[in-house]
């Protein structure tokens, strides 16, 4: 099966709102984790700019974020799975990013970061860029440990099976 | 290069079993415990009870969040269509198809894992019996041949088979189901609970039940077997044992006898036989490390290498009596290839659920028993047999589309579960036919000089019309429970997707028409028998290794009775 044609058929990406072609898009990667931002497969300044995104996309409230969840270094992991095609056109949509509205991305608040990202996703598009990495940020925060063990409910061993409970005895979604 | 640094008689047991999957292990145990000397030939490593290593891993403990890198795909281009078999957490457990090769006249997805214990450890475990609707089916039908079984043959062996490996389940007193000996069953969900409820009192020819599944629901028993822990990691191998597999179950209790040895790295190039005696006399071995040949003798001989092998290994024994191979005068061996067809279904969401979940991931869905054919009124005009669902209902998660877009509101959203939804995917009964078949090239060999396999086999008209049906009803029970959004859905299903593979050595009265007689023994051949789901006439709906098993355990039972009275 060709590589497009599996991932259509898995659930595993095929979350967050993702469109068809979005996902398609998408291929996860991340053989280590690399401590340096310096190694980082798309460069310190995109990785450091996507730790930005992540966590405007998934921000720290009462559990932590997609920044702290190192979710930017597991998107930089994913982009070593993309085709040269899709690198270069994500390596523009980062800096597309960067540059903003007249304010570059870096210097606004979270509130002008939110606005502006939505400002993208609003442009629409099969392969909108605020989609994707919104996709890859769900994914990357809600398998991670913290994602995981902290956001939602994580019961390694349930040791038993209750068919039907109320949700408030668990309060948030099963994370496995 | 046929030769044994030993001499004969360290080569020689009262039994050969060819393999150590679901059936090769049953054999093993059965004939270990009535005191025969058993070796076990089994191609792929060794892996003892408890060897798996990621069974208590996370998503964040493995490469690559648990996929594989497009590098790594590229061992595994055909065990990969199957869209969930092959991780990180599960690679280990199945073959390289860059090492293990096979040809495609046309599409055939076939999935396995070479390693003690086969596919036993990476089975979907679901459990059901094949009835007298199914085993009289062809002969009712005038399609390929009888079965020389019925139920009554089998029942015993079933009770037998299905206590000692533990199946959880329900008895529903369906006809083309049997009831069986059931542990607790895993019981139903509140949405699956509404939907049974529903088809129940809409639908007078339908019921849905729990799935039948080889899990361990109470303590005790079963040689100290642990029960669920309801984690649903079970392809990972269960460090409980609470699902049956040869490895926590059938071996272990071979070795307990001291009857048993094992060679792992050892593949059977062929059955030696005599033209004097008219019997099998052992097995030529090829060892995967040294590329050596070895001879092993026995007074019998069972093979369970899996439909495909099996057949490939009955095809490659050449002799004068046997020029096109061992048993094969029929010209039936490598033929009538079948699988289930699967893949298609329908899902729909419900309301009215929002304040219920769950705790524990079962490792089971729901079973809907097969309601066409099965009597004068549920005849269907065109197509014969029919299929059964299996499914469940869930909540959505994370992945789901979000109405938050960014944000603090984005992350409480996708904190929360989802809508629930269900779905029902049906599998469908594939008819024998002659020309779906397996042929060996020996154009093309694999690393060992073995032939390879070529697969030439195609669902027909009889499945193709039974898929529209497998649709449409799942639409029709989803809506008439009141569930919303239901969408039909159809995707690729390649023979050899169910990993299903039977047929290839069928059962039947005639060695004329078939390979093997109703013992499973070679009809010419009487001391090999074929247990395995090569042996299977026609494929029925069910998930047939349940049905493996107990005729493993009758033949091995006959095997055994017939050594005493030195019939063989």
């Amino acid at each position: 099966m060709k590589r497009r044609e599996a991932l259509k058929t898995s659930a595993f990406l095929a979350g967050c709102g993702l469109s068809a072609g979005t996902i398609a898009a998408i291929v996860s990667g991340c053989q280590s984790e690399p401590s340096l931002y310096p190694d980082a497969h798309l460069g310190e300044d995109h990785v450091r700019l996507l730790g930005e995104i992540v966590e405007t996309i998934i921000p720290t409230t009462d559990t932590p974020g997609a920044k702290a969840a190192e979710v930017h270094l597991f998107i930089d992991q994913v982009s070593t799975q993309f085709t040269e095609d899709e690198l270069v056109a994500f390596k523009a949509a980062l800096d597309e990013i960067d540059k903003g509205n007249g304010k570059k991305f870096a210097k606004m608040s979270s509130e002008e970061r939110e606005e502006y990202l939505l400002s993208i996703e609003a442009k629409g598009g099969d392969k909108n860029p605020y989609n994707m990495l919104r996709g890859l940020t769900c994914q990357g925060y809600f398998t991670s440990e913290i994602g995981a063990t902290k956001a939602l409910a994580y019961d390694p061993i349930p040791g038993e099976y209750k068919p039907c409970i109320e949700l408030s005895e668990v309060g948030k979604a099963w994370a496995l | 290069m046929y030769f044994n640094s030993k001499g004969k008689e360290e080569v020689t047991y009262d039994a050969i079993v060819i393999g150590s999957g679901i059936s090769g292990g049953w054999a093993a145990k059965e004939l270990a415990e009535k005191g025969l000397s058993v070796l076990i030939l089994e191609r792929g490593g060794p892996v003892k009870h408890g060897d798996y290593p990621t069974a208590a891993l996370d998503t964040w403990d493995v490469p690559n969040r648990g996929r594989l890198t497009e590098e790594e795909w590229k061992d595994y281009p055909k065990q990969r269509r199957t869209g969930y078999t092959v991780s990180q957490f599960t690679k280990h457990f199945w073959v390289k198809d860059t090492e293990h090769p096979y040809h495609e006249t046309k599409p055939f997805d076939w999935i396995r894992g070479y390693h003690v214990g086969g596919r036993s450890l990476l089975w979907g475990r679901q459990s059901y019996r094949h009835s007298d609707i199914d085993f009289s089916a062809n002969a009712r039908e005038g399609v390929a041949v009888d079965w020389p079984i019925r139920y009554a043959d089998v029942a015993p062996w079933y009770d037998y088979v299905e206590e000692y490996i533990g199946v959880s389940g329900e008895n529903v007193g369906h006809p083309q189901t049997p009831d069986g000996k059931f542990m607790p069953k895993m019981p139903l969900n509140c949405v699956e609970d509404h939907m049974a409820t529903q088809i129940g009192k809409k639908f007078n020819d339908r019921l849905m039940m729990p799935g039948r599944v080889a899990h361990i629901t109470t303590p005790g028993g079963h040689n100290g077997r642990g029960t669920c822990q309801y984690r649903n990691r079970c392809i990972r191998g269960c460090p409980f044992g609470a699902y049956f597999s040869s490895n926590s179950s059938t071996i272990p209790a071979a070795e307990a006898t001291g009857n048993l040895t094992i060679r792992t790295h050892s593949i059977a190039h062929s059955i030696l036989y005599n033209d004097k005696t008219q019997k099998a006399t052992g097995v030529q071995v090829i060892d995967t490390e040294t590329k050596e040949s070895h001879e092993f003798f026995s007074k019998i001989v069972f093979v369970n290498a899996s439909a495909l092998p099996t057949a490939s290994i009955l095809l490659n024994s050449k002799s004068e009596r046997f020029p096109n191979g061992l048993g094969n005068d029929s010209g039936e061996l490598g033929h009538n290839v079948m699988d289930h067809h699967f893949h298609i279904g329908a899902r729909g969401q419900i309301d009215g659920f929002e304040d219920k979940y769950f705790k524990g991931r079962r490792p089971n869905g729901i079973f809907i028993p097969r309601f066409r054919n099965i009597s004068k009124g549920s005849k269907m005009k065109d197509f014969q047999r029919g299929y059964g669902y299996q499914g469940g209902a869930s909540r959505t998660s994370w992945y789901r589309p979000a109405e938050a877009k960014i944000g603090k509101a984005l992350k409480e959203e996708l904190i929360q579960p989802g809508a629930w939804g269900m779905g029902l995917t049906g599998f469908g009964e594939c008819l024998p036919y002659h020309d779906n078949k397996m042929v060996l090239r020996y154009d093309k060999l694999d690393k060992w000089g073995l032939p390879t396999i070529d697969l030439d086999v195609e669902w027909k008209e009889n499945e193709m019309n039974m898929r529209k049906d497998m649709k449409s009803s799942a639409a029709e029970m989803l809506e008439a429970a009141g569930f919303k959004n239901i969408n039909e859905y159809e995707d690729r299903s390649n023979p050899g997707n169910g990993i299903h593979e039977m047929g290839t050595a069928r059962m039947g009265k005639d060695s004329k028409t078939s390979v093997l007689n109703k013992w499973n023994q070679v009809h010419t051949v009487k001391n090999v028998y074929v247990t395995d789901g090569a042996c299977m006439t026609s494929a029925a709906n069910q998930n047939p290794s349940l049905t493996y098993m107990a005729l493993t355990a009758r033949a091995a039972n006959h095997a055994v009775s017939e050594l005493k009275k030195l019939n063989l």
